[in-house]
Parts: structure tokens; sequence; C-alpha cells
């Protein structure tokens, strides 16, 4: 950890980023908004173009939880649908997978991958597992573009995001022992289902992009301190006028 | 999710869910309860008389696994009914599972996001603690239940024990339920109903929920309040 910033406004955006994933676990857990920092960290801390998170479900398939952008969202889709990236590599290893997908050996690797990368200005990517010990639930997917190449360090902050993640999703089987894995993973993967109902509702009412109507959600719970699950559900379910939402500024 | 005419097919689809989960995992009985998203309706499928008085009772008093995973919206998973602090607390409830020589019990919401159908309740004589890998399967179950009732709901029939209708993948994808969303701002259905619409207009036009899906994304397709 000794390599990491220790002065200037990147070492402020780094602790401010700790304190925010570690204030999601101590009350009021909610794994939406936390995947959601997650990846928003990778973009203003780490200067990524874009990143992803994925969990394992119950049949053995990674899910896309969480993204930074629809475009993130659908390049993810395309390695999962296809069984090839880097993000697949590292969950299937337990390793972190750096590249530059200019180098051949990305291109060797995972062909119609590296392509739909390419055509989306991605240069460089790293995928961090997420696992706890033998345990492997997930990986982080970072994605650089312009030459703009992660460092080492860089490498290790995105691992230590996705370490953070793993212990949030996995806290509570450390307090109630009867509580397992597979519980665990579905209901974090349940409540991202929540999310993807709320994002077409909100899309639709406001006739907004996806993107555009979850930045509307998001703004709204985190300048009234509301949890993003509990309220994405009050709105499908009818119980909160959407509207105030779309309006949020 | 929840209608009087479905009864038959709904009845068929969960005598099969049942049946599976006393093949695959080393339990005795299997509840299903279930709800309408606003209200629980009731039990609705039990292997046994005695199964179904708990059920019954728990349905009754607000008290129970079944009604706990329903509120909590997440799995209730009792090992040994005799040691956990947790059942101790549904005081009538833990008499009468005891009283039918009921050990362990584990109780699994029917849902997908923001729709609670139900809940799949299983039911061990012996203290069972389920690994992992049972775990899974008992997810899965609880999965194709919902599939299961999605169908019923949809007229999608069952004819056979095994027709999924064309119903693709184990699991809805993400499109799915974020097209489901759309429709309820289309149609003012609940987002219950809105994926039944979906479901029942996939089977009409005999294609993949994920094509309609798609196509209610990109803005191909709307639908409207009024049923065709």
């Amino acid at each position: 950890m000794t390599d990491f910033p220790t002065d200037g406004p990147r070492h402020l955006a780094l602790a401010a980023t700790f304190v925010a994933l570690t204030d999601t676990l101590v009350t009021d857990f909610d794994v939406n908004d936390l995947f959601d920092r997650l990846v928003t960290a990778c973009i203003d801390v780490l200067d990524a173009t874009t990143a992803g998170l994925m969990l394992v479900d119950h049949s053995g398939a990674l899910q896309l939880v969480a993204s930074s952008s629809e475009a993130m969202r659908d390049l993810e889709l395309f390695e999962m649908s296809h069984g090839e990236g880097p993000c697949i590599d590292a969950f299937a290893t337990g390793d972190a997978v750096v590249v530059r997908l200019s180098d051949p050996g990305a291109a060797q690797r995972w062909p119609r991958f590296a392509t739909e990368a390419a055509a989306r200005s991605l240069t460089s990517v790293q995928a961090l597992p997420m696992r706890l010990r033998a345990t492997r639930i997930g990986a982080l997917n970072v994605f650089h573009s312009a030459g703009r190449d992660p460092r080492p360090d860089e490498t290790r902050m995105a691992q230590a995001f996705a370490d953070v993640a793993t212990i949030a999703i996995l806290q509570r089987r450390a307090l109630a022992s009867s509580e397992m894995l597979a519980e665990q993973l579905q209901t974090a993967l349940n409540q991202r289902i929540v999310i993807e109902q709320v994002k077409g509702l909100l899309a639709e009412r406001g006739q907004l992009s996806v993107d555009a109507a979850f930045a509307r959600l998001r703004t709204f719970c985190r300048s009234r301190g509301l949890p993003l699950t509990k309220t994405a559900r009050e709105i499908v379910n009818g119980e909160r006028d959407p509207d105030s939402v779309l309006q949020a500024q | 999710m929840t209608d009087a005419s479905q009864a038959q097919p709904r009845g068929r689809v969960l005598a099969r869910i049942a049946a599976a989960c006393v093949d695959r995992l080393p339990i005795d009985d299997v509840t299903v309860l279930l709800s309408d998203g606003r209200q629980q309706s009731g039990p609705a499928y039990a292997t046994t008389a005695g199964v179904a008085s708990l059920e019954e009772t728990a349905f009754t008093t607000g008290d129970g696994p079944s009604v706990d995973a329903l509120r909590l919206g997440v799995p209730v998973l009792v090992p040994d009914l005799r040691t956990s602090a947790r059942a101790a607390a549904w005081m009538g409830w833990l008499t009468a599972a005891l009283d039918e020589q009921i050990r362990a019990v584990h109780a699994f919401p029917i849902q997908a996001g923001a729709i609670t159908a139900g809940v799949l309740t299983m039911y061990a004589r012996q203290p069972l603690a389920l690994d992992d890998a049972q775990l899974r399967v008992a997810l899965r179950l609880a999965d194709e239940a919902f599939l299961g009732l999605l169908d019923v709901m949809s007229g999608v029939l069952e004819t056979g024990d095994d027709d999924r209708g064309r119903l693709d993948g184990a699991v809805l994808r993400a499109d799915v339920h974020r097209a489901a969303g759309m429709v309820t701002v289309q149609t003012g259905l609940r987002i219950d109903e809105a994926l039944v619409r979906l479901r029942a207009h996939a089977y009409a036009v005999n294609r993949p929920i994920s094509e309609i899906a798609a196509d209610v994304i990109a803005g191909r397709r709307r639908f409207n309040p009024d049923r065709v």
C-alpha cells in the first residue's frame, strides 16, 4: 500500500472513495449503492474510461451487476455472451488480468472481444477478481482509452476496490454463519433487478436515456440520503412518485 | 399474481416444482405461499395436509419462515428448529411444526426484483443444513417456480410435466426487467402485470421474450393501456 499516492488531489479523492465505500457498509447496507459508488470511483479516482462489475449467479454464470455506462454494459454483455474476455478470465483463474489491447497477445487470447473493445476506442483493460480466500464471486473490469495505460499502483487500487465490494457482499456471512454464499449472491443479484426495473420505468416516463434516468435517481437519492434499492423498489411498486425523481436536479 | 381461473394449471406447475424439490434435495415436504404483490393471497400448494395446516397457521398468525421470507425478500434458512433463536420467535408456528415432526425448514422467495410472487418452503424431518451446492439447487427451483407462475399468469398453459412453452433461459435477463419497467409506464399496469403482458405477447407472436424486450427498449414496440 506504500505506493499509493500520499498527497495531492488524488490522495484526497482516494480517501473520500474509501470513506464513502465503508460508509455503505456500516448502516442500512445497500448493495446497489455500493456497486454504483465503486464503478464511479474507477472513473473518478483511477481515470478510467469505463468500468463494470460482474457477479456469479447460482447457475455458475456471470451476471453484470453494475456498469458506469450503457456502452460498458454492451461490451460486458458481449464478453459474457461470447464467453471470452478479461473479466471471464479473472473470474475463472482468480488472478488479475492487466492487458494493453494493442498487444498481439490480446487479440490471440480474445479475438472477438479485442475487436469490440478497439471499436470503442478502449486501449487497455484491468480485470480484478473478487475473491475471499478460495471463493471467487465475480470480477471488476476497468477500461482505459487513448494511450492512458494504468500504472501498477492503480491496478492495486482497483483490486482494493474489488476487495471492498467482496467483503461488503459477504459481510453478513461472517455475522450469521448459517447464511451462505449462494444466498448472499442471490440477494445481491435480485436487488440488481430492481434497478433494471426502475431504469426502464424512469427512462420511459422521462423520455430519457437509461444512463440519464439512472443519473437522476442517483442524484435524488444521494442528495436526500436515501438508499438506492429501497427508493427504486418504492418507485417500481407505485409507492413513490417517479416525477419527483425525474425533476431532481 | 393470482386468479381463480388459473388454479388448475397453477396446481400442475407447483406440483412439478415440489416434486423436483423432493427429488433433488434431502427434504420431505414442500409448500408454496402465493402473494399478489400487495398482500399475501395465501397457501396455494402443499405436499401433505400436515404442512398445509402449518402454512395456514403461518398465514393466519403472520409468524413463520415463509411469512418472514415474503416480508424480507430473502431466503430464511433454519437448519434445526430446536436450536434456532429465530424459530423461537415464531411461537405458535414452532409448536405446530414440531408436532408435525418437522426439524428443519428453508423458505425461498419466488421473486424478481420488486416482484414477489410467493415463497417456496421446504421442510425436513431431520436437522438439515443445506450446503452451497444444495442451496444453488434450491434457488434455481425458486426461479423455476417464478417462471412457471409467470407462464400460468400469461395464459401459457402447461400441457405436460415438462412443457415450459418458449420461455428461454433459466432466469429472465436484465433487459426483460428493464422492458417491463417501461411497459408499466406505457400501460399503467403494475410491474408484475407488465411482465405478464410481455410474456403473453411473446407467446402469442411465437418469439423469445428477450426479443420482445429488445424491441420495447429500442422503441420499436409499445404496449397500450387497453388489452387488445
